[in-house]
């Protein structure tokens, strides 16, 4: 237990560097873990670029891998209540950290938040969710819109 | 979601399920062209790839014409104590009806990543198809089995998933075929998709002196295994020699190795109410993925996995009663099982079918009901399913 415990550092894209426990990362994230069982990523002097992952997108998902890393025996309610919590941000926040969970691969965040999204749409009409992913211009003719109105009434 | 783009749009639809996205064509017209094209519906199947199954189809073995088709399909309950996230996708997810009529009629042999993989009853030719898509590619039926018309193919199948996608083999189907000679080897066919031919390997598969288990099969990092028939019959001097696993290499050319099971069941493996069964246990990348053995005899399940095939180390990772995991059933009479979503143990009983989900690293086990059945003392076949819109070949899109 003595031995210091080993950091590795992520930059966002805009160059700013955050040092996080290379636990908490090897266990989330299945890039970061490749990096790390491969040997290319040097301890001494290597930082891993994120140039698709903003500071503010950056810090949420290192305070998401913290939480779960220290957290994991903790009840599945305060869990789900601290996840939820986590997720309560727009819908361009919920957008950034779906790509930065994707790109790093963290397979139980990117459930969590397609959770949300499927939620998000859940029972929802067509007019509703093009609304929530913002489709304005649906491109259908009056015609063609009648026509799979008529074909899938239950859609709509 | 402000300024979303279609193609940032696509990839977020790409991990929905295939429910939604059923619903997505209508969002825009522009959309409905690129959700029915094969690029998405790879990349989405590709996505599925990565959960769990969703859905199980419990086959009786016997060819039946008056069974509901409804029977045949049927929900895995999410894993106990799963967050509320997960069981939403576990919606009902109704497959065509068209499909489930189709599938009535088939052996279903094997499925992976949304297609199936069956054998027709009647002529006994080979066939993948996708139910949700309502799309079917004939497989060439391998002329040692219009040979034997009463035999069942002894197939492995599964679908490739390589990131980059390269759709020239996406996925892989292995026929093994027993020779007449008892033992010693086995041989090996590759099904090559893009020419419709069936190639036999140059090495075939040496299995020692023992017969092969060859309805189960296991595929994992490049190598194929084989369990050895239970229970011996031959003496070797005055031994009675011990079952075995063999693994083919398809990396290195077709080598054949022997891997031992572990030593606590070799003697139980002699006994005819033993049945020994090899599944693929945790998910892919992992560092469990291992190999698993199952073990029902007398009541008893017992699960290892492998830790090292070249010393043949295993590590016992469950032995338990059926009786004492909180069955609602007195008396229950297992007739069938195998390991699913490398983390649940699938079992059958003479009314039921039930799912012991492993969770939290091995510690915790967790039993469900599946499903009702009522094929009492009938063999059963069970095969994980879920849905997907992956085309059924590269020319199929």
């Amino acid at each position: 237990m003595g031995s210091p415990v080993k950091k590795i550092m992520l930059c966002s894209s805009e160059k700013e560097i955050f040092s996080v426990e290379e636990q908490v990362m090897v266990q989330h994230s299945v890039i970061i873990n490749n990096m790390i069982e491969d040997g290319s990523y040097n301890h001494e002097e290597s930082k891993i670029p994120l140039d698709c992952v903003d500071s503010k997108t950056l810090k949420k998902v290192i305070d998401y891998c913290t939480h779960h890393t220290h957290h994991h025996n903790d009840n599945q309610e305060d869990l789900e209540a601290w996840d939820a919590q986590f997720l309560n941000v727009d819908s361009n926040g919920l957008y950034d950290l779906l790509m930065a969970a994707n790109y790093l691969e963290i397979r139980n965040l990117l459930d969590l938040i397609y959770g949300t999204i499927k939620n998000m749409i859940k029972g929802k009409k067509i007019d509703e969710i093009r609304r929530i992913f913002n489709i304005k211009d649906h491109g259908f003719t009056p015609e063609e819109e009648e026509q799979n109105r008529k074909e899938y009434p239950h859609f709509y | 979601m402000a300024s979303v783009c279609e193609d940032e749009l696509l990839h977020i639809f790409s991990f929905l399920p295939t429910k939604s996205i059923c619903r997505f064509q209508f969002l825009c017209k522009s959309l409905y062209g690129e959700l029915h094209g094969a690029k998405f519906r790879m990349n989405h199947a590709q996505n599925i790839s990565l959960k769990d199954d969703t859905y199980i189809f419990i086959q009786p073995k016997i060819f039946f014409n008056n069974f509901n088709k409804d029977e045949l399909f049927h929900l895995l309950p999410p894993l106990p104590l799963s967050s509320p996230a997960e069981k939403e996708s576990n919606f009902y997810e109704q497959l065509p009806r068209n499909s489930l009529q189709f599938l009535k009629n088939v052996r279903i042999l094997a499925s992976s990543n949304g297609l199936i993989l069956c054998q027709s009853n009647s002529n006994k030719e080979l066939c993948l198809c996708n139910p949700i898509t309502q799309t079917w590619l004939p497989i060439t039926t391998p002329s040692t089995l219009s040979e034997s018309p009463f035999h069942e193919a002894n197939v492995f199948f599964k679908c490739m998933n390589n990131k980059g996608l390269d759709y020239l083999d996406d996925y892989l189907i292995i026929l093994i075929e027993g020779t007449p000679e008892w033992g010693q080897h086995v041989i090996i066919k590759l099904y090559s998709s893009k020419e419709g031919v069936w190639r036999r390997m140059e090495n075939d598969f040496f299995v020692g002196p023992m017969n092969m288990r060859l309805n189960n099969s296991v595929y994992l990092q490049e190598k194929l295994f084989l369990i050895s028939n239970s229970p011996s019959v031959f003496k070797k001097g005055s031994h009675y020699l011990p079952l075995y696993i063999m693994a083919y290499d398809f990396a290195a050319g077709g080598e054949s190795t022997t891997i031992n099971l572990p030593e606590d069941t070799l003697e139980a493996s002699l006994d005819w109410n033993c049945d020994l069964r090899i599944f693929e246990w945790g998910k892919e990348k992992s560092l469990d993925h291992s190999l698993c053995l199952v073990r029902y005899i007398k009541g008893c399940f017992t699960i290892w996995i492998l830790i090292d095939s070249k010393s043949s180390k295993w590590k016992k990772i469950l032995e338990v009663k059926v009786e004492e995991i909180g069955l609602k059933e007195e008396n229950p009479n297992v007739q069938g099982f195998r390991i699913i979503n490398g983390n649940c143990l699938v079992f059958v009983t003479g009314r039921k079918v039930y799912g012991y989900y492993c969770f939290n690293d091995q510690s915790c086990w967790g039993l469900k009901e599946i499903c009702e059945h009522k094929w009492d003392n009938i063999r059963i076949n069970l095969i994980p399913y879920s849905p997907t819109l992956r085309p059924c070949g590269i020319n199929m899109a």
